[in-house]
């Protein structure tokens, strides 16, 4: 398994005034994005090419001073190669055949 | 004169049962026959039973048999062992286990599936590692070894039979729904 | 292409959306639940609780487009906490089957309803009138009695409310009965006989606290998937956790067992009373608990089997007519009458090793150790299970083991909304909401008020249950039958002999209303499409308490319409006149000439909400139909029966906003355990404990013996018969059998069983085979090996494929308190086709 894209999202919580030093952390990490910021808790996106980097960039988080804790919400891993094509492709073939 | 009628239901029975198997296309599946069953009922002081008519074997899981009589079992699916992944419906699906798992032995001190898909040992084995949403608690903390609540793989990972399914599904995922999207505003 | 994205950016999206809705962060775009990018993708996501078992997981349901797209376990849900069984993650294609029934369907010949006519699509008008026509003649040539409905453990809350008003109240017939007394009868009249009040004293908290876990007849890796987790979880991260498992063969929850027990079939009495004596004997009885708390008592005995009064046992039996009494004994006289069970004797009886029995004895008598039993259908499905729910209770009694967290005798239940709709709305035949019954003047007057009825108008004499209604379609007795969201012809015992001869009797008029064509849709003569899960606002009620609400999320496919639309809609076609005494409307005029549906539905109560209280955003065709939030006025008229009574519910709006709650729900707070001082605010200070259900605040310990079973195995029928589920298919499979995932999982049952006795009789596996008892005949495959091991002498077959009805092979004994059916135990001969 070469080809891995793995996309994952993170509920952060910390403290309000965390938020520069998360920013600044998320600007030096590319896999990094964060989707929503609230007052004391941010939605990030995660998107690497294996698992062990997920994990890494999580425990990371997790010591950056003003975090309180790192949540994993969501974690999916396809082929990359799928990654650039459009969702409008052809239906899947559901039960029974014809 | 009810005889009569019995037989020529009987028959019904058997053409519908035949074309059900045969729409159905278990192809393994000997030939369906109805075997009638031999009256167990008590003395009845119970009145007649009406007879059902013909085309009435809606319930497509019966594979065409009246409830009244009995079918041939079809015979036993294979479990695909093909190793090819297939494709989920949506992304949280859990994946179908796309080998067979005869004698797999898991207990509470051996677990056959993570001999394989356990993080450490996957690249060896060639198998895709368990999500790492596996390594979570109850309480959303990571662990250092797969997560105990996720211990027993086959709770939401299960094999596929070449049983070919009785009934279609059109359920659509987002994708195809999104896909005729166009057309449904057009409309 | 505007609608250009990719898989990435889809993928990102959803991620994005979960992890918001789990932060409850709004997303940037106006309304909630929205995707980020492009307008085209917009995701709804709603919570609702799975549509299957009694564990009540939450999920979140994804909505694009009037169709559901996806689901996932809900991370807020305390139950599940994000993750699902597998039939939990495709609960998404549960509704899409491509049989979904879309248009009523009557048995018509030359133009007109005919017993023996072939099904024909037809209006809803014409449905309801053929139908209405055929229930009239019958009230009027028959009486009330004649006319019956068999309900559902799958119901939403208001439906269940709904339909034991319809009947109760309107048509004046007790003859109401939901599947769930297949299925928790026994545990009703166990929590009644010993604590005066219905439903589990713990919740699912309890699995975290507990040093101990005995499973007493339930095979929860398979049925009770998601607690099954949290067991594991317990058991795998504290190793000083032990595991029992009791059973009569060998399944997957043994993958976890410290103490493994497979015992003779009906000896689990046996193995009650031995832990009863132990603890005794060995004197850790906590006395200062018992002389507190409970009370004693010694039950009549010789009850017989619950079968047809003519039949030979029943006639034999001396206390068949009055099973439930008892007499009042002391602890001297408790303990004297468990003496009799041994250890030597259970060893004996039980086929057991001593040094299973006396560990698993242990964890009840060490107190040191906190035990929660577990059990669901082996202790039910038994025709001494109430005595075998009072069993279990007596050893956690006797030793204290009770309502405090980790401490719990827990009964799980199977069907979504048992405790919820079934029994705590009472839609049993001689039940009424919030644990009142029928044959309690006070109970049904209270009930006629609230109901804003006549006095009079509800009957004080039970109806026919679930086997019994079986039983007087085929003698009959019942003629008008109302089948709804349930598969009776596929799970009543004895099919062949009972329920398929009284379905096609012509003296009856059958209706069935259901999602898709199953077998007892089959056997009917009218069909009505029902609308299903998320196509209706709903409420459910699960094994913990657990009280949890969801919207209307999709519509329901062409005429299909929910169980409650029909019940109400059906009312509107009869007038008072028609239904209730003469002399009552006499003195009670004003309502003279109503039709049901006003005296039951638009009391004042029922209409009391304005469609406009609801939540924006989401459609609710209930409402829009009657013109007033129908569920929410149900819901409040019912939560009047238990509120100030031990059954508070929560004002209806809070069950939108919270991800369930655990009644009662006094002052804003749930109950996580009842009848202890400090967690139930009905326990008076300085008690202690109190078991407020029976009036003297004690809960009773039963003397009750081992009795055999109806039948056993003998020459002939040489090998027991136990019926059961399999974890890919959820009862009789009807929604699962359609989803292909699933399906293909499992496609067919089979006839689990020895690798010796398949040798012994010359079959190997995958050979066919025909299964037959003194009743009726099934063919099946044989399969020695896989999940399920029967010992030697005891076969195994589920009972989800309407391929292979394992119930035309079962016997209909059952227990003759609780009139449960036995599914666990008959005798069978297996031999080639």
């Amino acid at each position: 398994m070469r080809d891995e894209h793995h996309i994952s999202s993170l509920v952060v919580l910390h403290r309000p005034d965390a938020a520069p030093t998360l920013s600044a952390f998320v600007d030096d990490h590319a896999a990094l994005d964060i989707a929503l910021q609230g007052e004391c808790r941010c939605v990030m996106v995660c998107e690497t090419d294996n698992q062990r980097a997920v994990l890494d960039l999580i425990d990371t988080l997790q010591t950056l001073p003003g975090v309180i804790n790192v949540s994993l919400i969501y974690h999916h891993v396809e082929s990359a190669a799928v990654m650039d094509e459009l969702v409008s492709t052809a239906a899947i073939q559901q039960g029974a055949e014809p | 004169m009810r005889d009569k009628a019995l037989i020529v239901l009987a028959l019904i029975v058997v053409l519908v049962a035949a074309a059900v198997g045969y729409a159905v296309g278990r192809k393994s599946s000997p030939e369906p026959h109805v075997a009638a069953v031999q009256s167990a009922a008590p003395p009845a002081k119970a009145s007649t039973v009406e007879p059902v008519a013909a085309g009435d074997q809606i319930d497509a899981i019966r594979r065409g048999a009246p409830v009244n009589q009995e079918i041939a079992a079809p015979l036993m699916a294979h479990v695909e062992n093909a190793d090819i992944k297939r494709i989920r419906a949506y992304p949280m699906q859990p994946p179908t286990i796309p080998h067979s798992i005869d004698n797999y032995q898991i207990d509470k001190n051996s677990n056959r599936c993570l001999l394989c898909h356990a993080r450490a040992n996957a690249d060896k084995f060639q198998a895709p590692p368990v999500s790492v949403t596996h390594y979570m608690d109850r309480n959303d903390q990571f662990l250092a070894t797969i997560s105990p609540r996720r211990y027993f793989c086959n709770q939401c990972h299960v094999v596929q039979t070449d049983a070919k399914p009785l009934v279609a599904n059109n359920f659509k995922d987002i994708d195809t729904v999104l896909s005729e999207q166009p057309e449904q505003k057009a409309n | 292409m505007t609608l250009s994205l990719t898989r990435r950016e889809f993928i990102r999206n959803t991620a994005v959306a979960v992890a918001a809705n789990v932060a409850g962060l709004a997303l940037p775009a106006a309304a909630t639940n929205v995707l980020l990018e492009g307008d085209m993708v917009q995701l709804k996501w709603s919570k609702a609780p799975c549509r299957f078992c009694g564990t009540g997981c939450g999920v979140n349901v994804a909505v694009k487009d009037g169709r559901v797209v996806a689901t996932h376990g809900d991370q807020l849900a305390e139950v599940n906490r994000g993750i699902n069984c597998v039939k939990g993650y495709f609960l998404s294609k549960i509704m899409y089957g491509a049989d979904r029934l879309t248009a009523p369907m009557l048995r018509k010949k030359n133009g007109v309803y005919a017993k023996d006519g072939a099904f024909t699509e037809v209006s809803w008008d014409e449905a309801f009138d053929v139908m209405a026509a055929q229930f009239k003649r019958v009230l009027k040539e028959k009486g009330p009695e004649a006319v019956g409905m068999f309900g559902s453990g799958q119901w939403t809350v208001w439906e269940g409310y709904a339909a034991n008003k319809l009947l109760k109240g309107g048509f004046r017939s007790n003859s109401l009965d939901p599947n769930a007394r297949h299925c928790m009868a026994s545990a009703v009249m166990g929590f009644m006989r010993t604590f005066g009040m219905d439903e589990p004293m713990g919740c699912y908290d309890d699995i975290e606290a507990t040093d101990a876990f005995v499973l007493w007849g339930s095979n929860m890796a398979e049925m009770h998937p998601i607690l099954w987790t949290r067991v594991t979880d317990r058991r795998l991260s504290n190793p000083n956790v032990k595991v029992a498992v009791l059973s009569t063969f060998e399944h997957r929850s043994f993958e976890l067992a410290d103490i493994p027990i497979v015992f003779t079939p009906q000896t689990d009495l046996v193995i009650l009373n031995y832990i009863a004596n132990h603890i005794i004997r060995t004197n850790r009885v906590n006395k200062d608990f018992i002389d507190k708390h409970t009370s004693f008592k010694r039950g009549v005995t010789d009850i017989g089997y619950g079968l047809r009064p003519d039949d030979p046992l029943e006639e034999k039996a001396k206390n068949a007519k009055d099973p439930n009494a008892g007499e009042p004994i002391d602890f001297a006289q408790f303990a004297a009458f468990v003496a009799p069970y041994t250890l030597e004797k259970t060893v004996e009886m039980t086929g057991v090793d001593k040094g299973w029995l006396q560990q698993l004895a242990e964890l009840y008598a060490n107190p040191d150790i906190k035990v929660v039993s577990f059990w669901t259908m082996g202790f039910n499905q038994h025709t001494r299970g109430v005595w075998a729910n009072n069993m279990v209770y007596n050893i956690h009694l006797l030793t204290g083991k009770i309502s405090t967290p980790g401490n719990s005798p827990f009964s799980l239940t199977g069907q979504p909304s048992a405790c919820g709709t079934a029994r705590e709305v009472g839609t049993f035949s001689h039940r009424l909401p919030a644990d009142m019954v029928v044959t309690n003047p006070e109970h049904r007057k209270h009930a006629e008020e609230i109901w804003k009825i006549p006095h009079g108008i509800i009957q004080p004499k039970p109806g026919y249950h679930a086997v019994q209604q079986n039983r007087m379609l085929r003698d009959g007795k019942l003629n008008a039958y109302w089948v709804m969201c349930n598969n009776n012809v596929q799970a009543g015992a004895n099919l062949m002999q009972e329920t398929y001869l009284g379905y096609r009797d012509p003296r009856n008029f059958i209706v069935v209303s259901d999602a898709y064509p199953t077998v007892t849709a089959q056997s009917a003569d009218l069909i009505l499409p029902a609308a299903m899960w998320v196509e209706k606002e709903g409420a459910y009620g699960n094994a913990e308490r657990r009280t949890q609400f969801w919207h209307q999320l999709v519509k329901a496919p062409g005429q299909a319409r929910s169980d409650l639309w029909q019940l109400m809609e059906f009312s509107k076609r009869f007038t008072t006149d028609e239904c209730w005494p003469a002399e009552i409307l006499a003195a009670n005029p004003q309502f003279k000439g109503k039709t049901l549906f006003d005296v039951l539905y638009r009391n004042g109560n029922v209409d009391k909400f304005p469609s406009s209280e609801m939540e924006a955003g989401y459609d609710n065709d209930e409402a829009a139909a009657f013109g007033f939030y129908v569920q929410k006025g149900l819901f409040e008229e019912y939560a009047a029966f238990g509120r100030g009574h031990g059954h508070d519910l929560a004002p209806f709006d809070d069950y939108h906003k919270a991800h369930g709650l655990r009644w009662p729900v006094v002052d804003g707070k749930e109950t996580r355990w009842r009848y202890r001082e400090g967690s139930d605010p009905y326990v008076k200070a300085g008690t202690g404990f109190q078991f407020y259900g029976n009036p003297d605040g004690r809960a009773v310990i039963w003397a009750l013996p081992y009795e055999p079973p109806p039948e056993m195995p003998d020459d002939e029928y040489d090998l027991w018969l136990s019926t059961g589920r399999v974890l890919e298919h959820w009862h009789s499979g009807s929604m699962t059998m359609r989803v292909p995932e699933l399906y293909r999982a499992f496609p067919e049952a089979v006839v689990f069983m020895h690798p010796d006795d398949a040798r012994k009789r010359g079959f190997k596996r995958g050979d066919e085979v025909k299964v037959v008892s003194r009743r009726g005949e099934m063919r099946s495959r044989v399969e020695t090996r896989g999940r399920n091991k029967p010992p030697q002498g005891l076969v195994f077959v589920p009972w989800f494929d309407a391929g292979q009805l394992i119930n035309k092979v079962t016997l209909d004994a059952t227990d003759p308190i609780s009139k449960q059916t036995d599914y666990k135990k008959c005798a069978v001969k297996i031999v080639a086709v």
